[in-house]
């Protein structure tokens, strides 16, 4: 990720201020890496039946909630103290707003790692007929949130409309995968309980690329002060 | 020729700018690319609607000092309009501009068009007595005469003949006083002097005084700096309440108060008036970079 420096952190006459910025920003950085390795690390866990990957995931949720906890903590802070205006008010509110959207994929981690600890030793050929599917959303859904992250924090509006648009694959493959498990449902009822747990998985994996869209979406509001929250995604390109 | 200095001295700062500008795209992170320097027109929205002044080209000088520069801009009829900027920009010299304040000052010059309902005040024919009565002032310092509470408020009316009789008058100063906000508190006291009330009391005085004689507008030079927080709260929710029948031209060194107070913002650089617009938007999102630089704390 970027490590460059942040036109947004930098120049206040309070330097104190640069630094808390500095901070908020560098957050969003750890926890988009966290969050992007726990969807990484979830996915491999199922595919695999890695017992210890779930554990892994699991207890690391609780980094990422001590994470939105600190942001929520420093928001409050230099809103309190700083009264922030202009593109530092956009930017504070934009991360407000993506850390939440970083928790929730979190907790979509966490529950496609607790179905992987259930499913460890079910070698049900469904499981492995639909590990590559959801190891290719998988991958595509924490691409998409990385890109989605960076963007934001290089205020890249181009590349965010890109991670938005690219949201569209993921959904495809979801509707597929939903197909084939309706279909091999139909033919075998009794799979019902494996097929829950798998249309859970490809759920998750979809939520992630609508948070990942919405993380995309707010780079616009920064640039431009412009919410595009309810614009259709095949249209944003008409707002920059 | 301290024009063309002042000329040349814009087109190095804009040179600089520019060469700052190409060092910002290179890391450019957060925030459009856009000119440090003083834009050639201002940005925003210099008109309104209903317009109360019309400000055309107002240059000021002091001796050979050019303190303002073409300023063009509307002040709407009912509205509260905050001028902002970093000290020194010229922001207190305009707004001294719409009541020919600067003629106090020997060496001031001010040119261009200021029209105060299609009238021309810098016109040398104006009397400025009654243009002074039109457009009100209240300063940063409050200066109560040493007079009652009671002869502060009369003053005006009884010198511009407002007022037939003395149930008149008592009837201008009592209303003066309540729009002021101050009658509950100073209605027992009538006649003991202004300059005994508190800070922000003599304040609401100093604009109970301008109001008493039927302003259009009334013009605050940094009304509270000089009170306390609680003080400065009451003056803000009078501001309020003055727009219902005032326009009201505010200069303030608070961005905050600019944003709590006005609906539009115009904010003055270097003696330029560099942007003006809805106060959400200045606050939000301005368009130029100077005045985001100032809003954000980055300027200097």
């Amino acid at each position: 990720m970027s490590d460059q420096k942040s036109e947004f952190t930098e120049g206040h006459i309070v330097r104190a201020y640069d630094a808390e910025l500095d901070r908020l920003r560098t957050l969003l950085l750890e926890m988009g890496g966290l969050v992007v390795d726990q969807i990484g690390q979830a996915v491999d866990a199922f595919t695999e039946k890695d017992r210890k990957r779930t554990q892994t995931v699991v207890r690391r949720e609780e980094d990422v909630n001590r994470y939105d906890i600190e942001a929520e903590e420093l928001v409050l802070n230099v809103l309190a103290k700083r009264q922030p205006m202009g593109m530092d008010l956009r930017a504070i509110m934009a991360i407000t707003r993506a850390v939440t959207d970083l928790e929730r994929c979190g907790d979509e981690a966490k529950k496609i790692a607790k179905i992987a600890r259930r499913r460890v030793k079910d070698d049900s050929e469904v499981i492995e007929a639909f590990s590559i599917a959801a190891g290719s959303m998988g991958a595509l859904a924490a691409g998409l949130l990385k890109s989605a992250v960076e963007a934001l924090d290089e205020a890249d509006e181009e590349k965010a409309i890109q991670a938005a648009q690219a949201d569209a694959r993921l959904d495809a493959e979801y509707k597929t995968a939903l197909r084939n498990i309706h279909a091999a449902l139909i033919s075998n009822p009794s799979l019902i309980e494996v097929a829950a747990d798998l249309v859970i998985v490809i759920k998750a994996l979809e939520r992630i690329g609508d948070h990942a869209k919405n993380i995309a979406k707010y780079v616009v509001f920064i640039v431009q002060g412009k919410d595009v929250r309810h614009v259709k995604t095949k249209a944003l390109d008409q707002e920059i | 020729m301290e024009a063309a200095t002042m000329s040349r001295d814009k087109k190095a700062r804009s040179e600089q700018s520019a060469q700052a500008a190409t060092r910002k795209t290179a890391s450019s992170l957060f925030g459009t690319d856009r000119s440090s320097d003083v834009p050639d027109s201002t940005v925003g929205v210099i008109t309104h609607d209903d317009p109360v002044f019309t400000c055309r080209s107002v240059d000021v000088f002091y001796a050979n000092k050019q303190a303002i520069f073409g300023v063009d801009l509307d002040i709407g009829r009912h509205e509260v309009i905050s001028m902002i900027g970093p000290s020194g920009c010229g922001k207190s010299t305009f707004l001294r501009c719409l009541n020919r304040m600067n003629d106090t000052i020997a060496i001031a010059r001010v040119t261009g068009r200021i029209e105060l309902d299609g009238q021309d005040i810098l016109d040398s024919r104006i009397d400025v007595v009654p243009l002074r009565a039109r457009v009100g002032m209240v300063f940063q310092k409050p200066n109560p005469f040493p007079k009652s509470i009671y002869e502060n408020v009369a003053y005006g009316p009884r010198i511009h003949g407002l007022a037939r009789d003395r149930v008149e008058l008592d009837e201008i100063v009592h209303t003066s006083l309540e729009r002021a906000g101050l009658l509950k508190e100073v209605k027992d006291r009538m006649d003991q002097p202004g300059t005994g009330l508190s800070g922000g009391q003599q304040q609401r005085l100093c604009i109970a005084r301008a109001i008493a004689v039927s302003p259009e507008v009334i013009l605050m030079d940094e009304p509270c700096s000089a009170l306390d927080p609680i003080a400065t709260a009451r003056i803000e929710d009078l501001i309020d309440e003055l727009k219902e029948n005032y326009t009201i031209c505010i200069v303030t060194h608070s961005m905050q108060q600019a944003a709590r107070v006005s609906q539009r913002t115009a904010y003055f650089h270097l003696g330029y008036l560099v942007e003006v617009d809805e106060t959400d938007k200045i606050f939000t999102n301005p368009s130029h970079k100077l005045t985001e630089d100032y809003i954000t704390g980055r300027f200097g």
